[in-house]
This record gives C-alpha cells, structure tokens and sequence, in this order.
C-alpha cells in the first residue's frame, strides 16, 4: 500500500494540490486583509505628522517634482496647514539604507528648512542593536529637532549603531536638501 | 475503556515532559540555534519569540498530522515547509491588520519562525507519525520548552550585557554593561555554558 501512495506518477499532483491548497488559503486572507494593512500604514502616517505639527489643521498632499536621485530617498511630501490659509511647515516621508534594511522615517521642516522632529514609521533593525537607534527613545532621533542641513554633520552617532545612525542622517540631509529646493521654487 | 483512557493521558503526560524538559528543543536536540542566538538579546524579546514560535508550533503539528496519510513520504519535507510558510504567512497578514501593536513588536520574529527547526523537527519526527491531538500537544510542549530556553537565555544576557531586565536597570548605574554578552560571540559563550550545565544535570542525575 505504501508503494502505491509513491507512486511517481502521484507525487507531483499531489504536491501541486497542496501548494494550491496553500496558496488559495493565503489568497484569501490577503484579499480579507490588505486594504486593512493598507490602512493602518496610512493612519501611522497621519498621527506621525501630526505629531510633528501639533498645531496643524490638516495636511495637504503636495505635488512637487522629485530628481530620480531625490525620489530614491524622498517621498510623500505634504504641506501642514495652521490657523486660516497659513502653512506651517512641511513633512516628508524619508527612505534610509540601514543595516537590516530600510529605515522609513517622517521629517517635519519649519518654513526656514529647520527639523521640527522625526518620526519612526518602519525598520528592520537588529533588536537592541541598530534598532536603539532609530527607537523614539533614542540618543538620536532627539538631536535632529532644530538642526538645519549644515548642523547634520555634528550629530553624534549611537555607540554600538554606527551604520544605523550614519543611514539615518543621511537620509534626514537629503529630505533637508529637497526642502531647501521646495522652500525655493514653490509648487 | 478506563485503562485505555488511563494509558492514553499518561501518554499525553509524557509528550508534555519531552517537551518542556527531557527533550527540550534549545538544551537537549539543539534545534533552531539560529533564532536563539539572534533573538536573546533581552528577556522580552525572548519571550515573544518563544510564544510566536509556540503558537505556530501548535498549529503546523495539529494540520500535518491531520494530513499525515495524504502526504506522500517522497515530498514530505516540500509539503510541510509549504503549509508551515502558508500558515504563518496568514498569521503574519492576521495581526497587521487586527493587532498592530502586537505586530510591530514582533514582527520581526514571524517571519523568521518559518526557518525555525524546531517547526520541521517536530512536523517530521512527531507530527506525521501521530494522531492530531497528541500532535498539538506535542507543539504546544516544544513550544513552551523553547519559550523556557530562551528566557533563561536571554535574562542571562540582557543583565550581564545590558544591566536591564525586562528594560528595567537593575544592576545600578554604577555597573558597565559587557556589550559582548549580547553581541554574536556572547550568544555562543552563553549558550554554549548552560547547555555544559544541562549535560552536567542530566549526568549526575544518571549516576545516582
């Protein structure tokens, strides 16, 4: 009996019922689940940026034409609005290289192209390692708060976290340098 | 019926002892060191993992031995790496939908629990030979033996390199934490001692 159960014949059938068992149980659920995932990525957004503009009415998609090299490490430019017609500041979601992986980040810049904060919005860090870096609770997240693109530079790194936290400034310079070209040329 | 009943449960009590204690996964078959090594730097890292890891664990157990006759033996280890994938990918789907909290703080671990051999170990070596509930149970005792090495692990490593427990500072700041306890090498020099000690127990234990 166990013969005919390995058959040679049965074996790739078999194997593709499962496989299609599988993958039509995962379509399902993916189905049921993605605009939910979906959604929660843009609410973290959302409460990342309002975090950063406490004052801010309301954010407005801004459609400002990236470089290809800009629009490797920056994305999703909006523009905070306060009291009336006045804007704030704007926040920019930032993609870094860092040691697992990418490191996605919201920086909010004041009208004078100064950090307001930063917000974690994803890594993939090593835990206790890289990923104390980029924690809200960091020794690094917090020193960006006021540093315009010339004060990046003398930001420490986290002992420990070297390449995260060179990944992060990195990328926190270049958003700086796009706010700069924004500040400048409007949109 | 009741010594049929009676043999049964002292079976069921057995798979539990093997489990947690006889034939702990980390200490005494050395199954899935690589998540153990990553994974232990703090106790609450640990802990998580090991739940996630029991959870699937029980699950994957209970659904290949419910299959156990259908799978042919000659693609048994495609099959149950295929349905063990689909499963917590779906788990992973699950949770960062309802339970985003819970998944941004171990996210991280899912995926990695599908490399996990101490899945594939007990899906071979006990759930395609037995029936589904003592599977289950068998996944359940794995996992929970699992989850005790990894905080006994990982409190090692997280006083002695972090001087925290649980994110707590116990050790006082007076202390200057060994950063390479929760570095790679430390993993090994920790790991390598207890499962030393374990030997020495077990040794001891046979000679009287």
């Amino acid at each position: 009996m166990s013969n005919q159960a390995n058959k040679s014949e049965m074996l790739p059938l078999k194997l593709m019922i499962i496989v299609t068992a599988v993958v039509l149980m995962l379509a399902i659920v993916n189905e049921l689940t993605y605009e939910t995932i979906a959604a929660n990525a843009a609410a973290k957004s959302n409460s990342a940026r309002q975090e950063l503009f406490v004052d801010s009415t309301g954010f407005t998609f801004v459609d400002f034409e990236l470089t290809e090299e800009e629009a490797k490490t920056v994305s999703e430019i909006y523009s905070a609005s306060g009291a009336g017609e006045d804007i704030l500041g704007y926040c920019m979601n930032v993609t870094c290289g860092g040691f697992g992986g990418d490191i996605v980040l919201v920086v909010g810049v004041d009208l004078d192209g100064s950090v307001t904060g930063v917000r974690l919005i994803s890594h993939s860090e090593t835990p206790n390692i890289g990923a104390k870096a980029v924690s809200e609770d960091s020794a690094l997240l917090p020193q960006f708060a006021g540093a315009s693109v010339s004060d990046i530079g003398n930001i420490s790194a986290v002992s420990g976290a070297t390449v995260t936290s060179e990944a992060v400034k990195d990328g926190i310079a270049k958003a700086l340098a796009v706010a700069e070209r924004l500040l400048k040329e409007g949109y | 019926m009741s010594d049929k009943k009676q043999s049964k449960a002292a079976f069921y009590l057995q798979v539990i002892k093997d489990g947690i204690i006889f034939k702990n996964p980390t200490f005494i078959q050395l199954l899935g060191m690589c998540p153990t090594l990553a994974v232990t730097t703090s106790v609450s890292n640990g802990i998580g993992m090991g739940l996630s890891a029991t959870f699937v664990l029980i699950f994957s157990n209970f659904f290949i031995s419910l299959l156990r006759k259908f799978i042919p033996s000659k693609i048994r280890i495609a099959s149950y790496i295929v349905i063990i994938a689909g499963f917590v990918t779906i788990v992973d789907l699950i949770m960062k939908a309802y339970m985003e909290s819970l998944s941004e703080s171990l996210g991280l671990f899912i995926p990695l629990i599908v490399v996990n051999c101490i899945i594939l170990a007990r899906a071979e070596s006990f759930a395609s030979k037995n029936e589904p509930i003592a599977s289950a149970l068998d996944g359940l005792a794995s996992g929970l033996g699992f989850t005790l090495a990894l905080t006994i692990i990982s409190a090692i490593r997280e006083v002695i390199g972090s001087g925290t427990f649980l994110g707590f500072n116990i050790m006082g700041d007076a202390y200057s934490p060994a950063l390479l306890i929760v570095l790679p090498a430390g993993g090994f020099l920790v790991l390598g001692f207890l499962i030393a000690l374990v030997q020495y127990i077990m040794q001891k234990g046979k000679g009287e």
